[in-house]
């Protein structure tokens, strides 16, 4: 593999390399996006496709060029968001996945101005990173753009991931909602168009007890801060409330409010509470 | 000698001496230039492409209900 600073020079000799169609119709930033090896690479052929104009104008660098024959047209930022690697020396062997090489990516492409806060709504890149082989781009992105993960490109984000994603993803998304939205809960009661809540769409497609449990999974039960106890309480009434439950109502709402309370006898009231039929 | 040094010191002698060579021996060494500069491009281009260690590179796209 050569250095950046040999890639570099190579580049400069030749500059219209950057443009290079090998018959796919790819450039050679989109090429790279496919595989863990020559990803690393891609800020630099991006920043001096910036340069050389790449792909057009403001296309920085052919980043923003959709791939010439996949039906979604996905770019290079898109594929940079759910893309995988493999260690393997063959297709027999196991799928090694490399979410960090991918995340650190980013953060050299955010570090050049060549990724932007605004990319990730208008071209939803929480939605395309919202895997579970992708927590940390997916945490990475949402620390970028905290709003985003109430909406992308307006349509509500935890209803689309309950909606196409699994029971660990919605957990996945859980657990950084809870990180960035801790008074809402982890937008877990967020609404859909037809006003129906998060958490009541993933009770109706994946059950009662997978979707308590992945709820289970993201509350920080232990050394948890203040914010996060108070949240969990909140959630934990709007989740009776919302089962139409009449267990307690008043007594819950009562320690919501306190706050006061220590952790061991918060948990030991809930668990009392929620055991009384 | 390689074959880069000596197009390099080619190159570099026929550039010093422009002015004084003879027009269409000029074009032509022009047409040459742009021939292998067109050579060089889709040659670094190529690379670019391939910049992953084909034996241990794999895609994997992630299915949208993993």
């Amino acid at each position: 593999m050569p250095s950046e600073k040999t890639l570099k020079k190579m580049i400069d000799a030749v500059p219209s390399s950057l443009s290079y169609d090998n018959g796919t119709g790819q450039l050679p930033v989109q090429s790279a996006a496919w595989f863990g090896d020559s990803a690393p690479y891609i800020p630099l052929l991006a920043t001096k496709g910036v340069r050389h104009n790449v792909g057009g104008t403001g296309k920085r660098g052919g980043l923003l060029v959709g791939h010439p024959f996949d039906n979604t047209r996905i770019n290079v930022l898109e594929l940079l968001a759910t893309c995988s690697t493999h260690g393997g020396k063959s297709n027999s062997e196991p799928y090694v996945y490399d979410d960090t090489l991918w995340r650190n990516v980013l953060k050299t492409l955010k570090e050049s101005n060549l990724s932007l806060k605004q990319d990730i709504q208008y071209y939803a890149l929480l939605v395309w990173s919202c895997h579970t082989t992708c927590q940390l781009r997916f945490d990475y992105r949402a620390e970028m753009d905290q709003e985003g993960l109430k909406r992308q490109q307006g349509k509500p984000l935890i209803h689309i991931i309950i909606n196409s994603r699994s029971s660990e993803v919605f957990q996945q998304f859980l657990t950084t909602a809870l990180k960035h939205h801790p008074e809402e809960i982890g937008l877990l009661f967020q609404k859909d168009d037809a006003g129906k809540t998060a958490f009541e769409c993933a009770l109706h497609k994946d059950g009662n007890e997978a979707t308590f449990g992945a709820i289970e999974q993201c509350i920080p039960l232990d050394g948890a801060d203040s914010q996060s106890f108070i949240a969990w309480l909140r959630m934990l009434l709007n989740i009776q409330m919302s089962l139409g439950s009449a267990i307690h109502h008043q007594y819950l709402s009562e320690i919501a409010m306190e706050g006061s309370c220590t952790k061991v006898s918060w948990h030991q009231e809930i668990k009392h509470s929620i055991e009384i039929p | 000698m390689d074959a880069i040094d000596e197009l390099y010191n080619t190159l570099g002698a026929l550039r010093s001496e422009q002015k004084s060579l003879d027009t269409k021996y000029l074009n032509d060494v022009q047409d040459l230039s742009k021939k292998m500069i067109e050579c060089l491009s889709k040659t670094t281009g190529e690379y670019l492409h391939n910049l992953q260690e084909e034996e241990d590179a794999k895609r994997k796209d992630i299915k949208e209900d993993d």
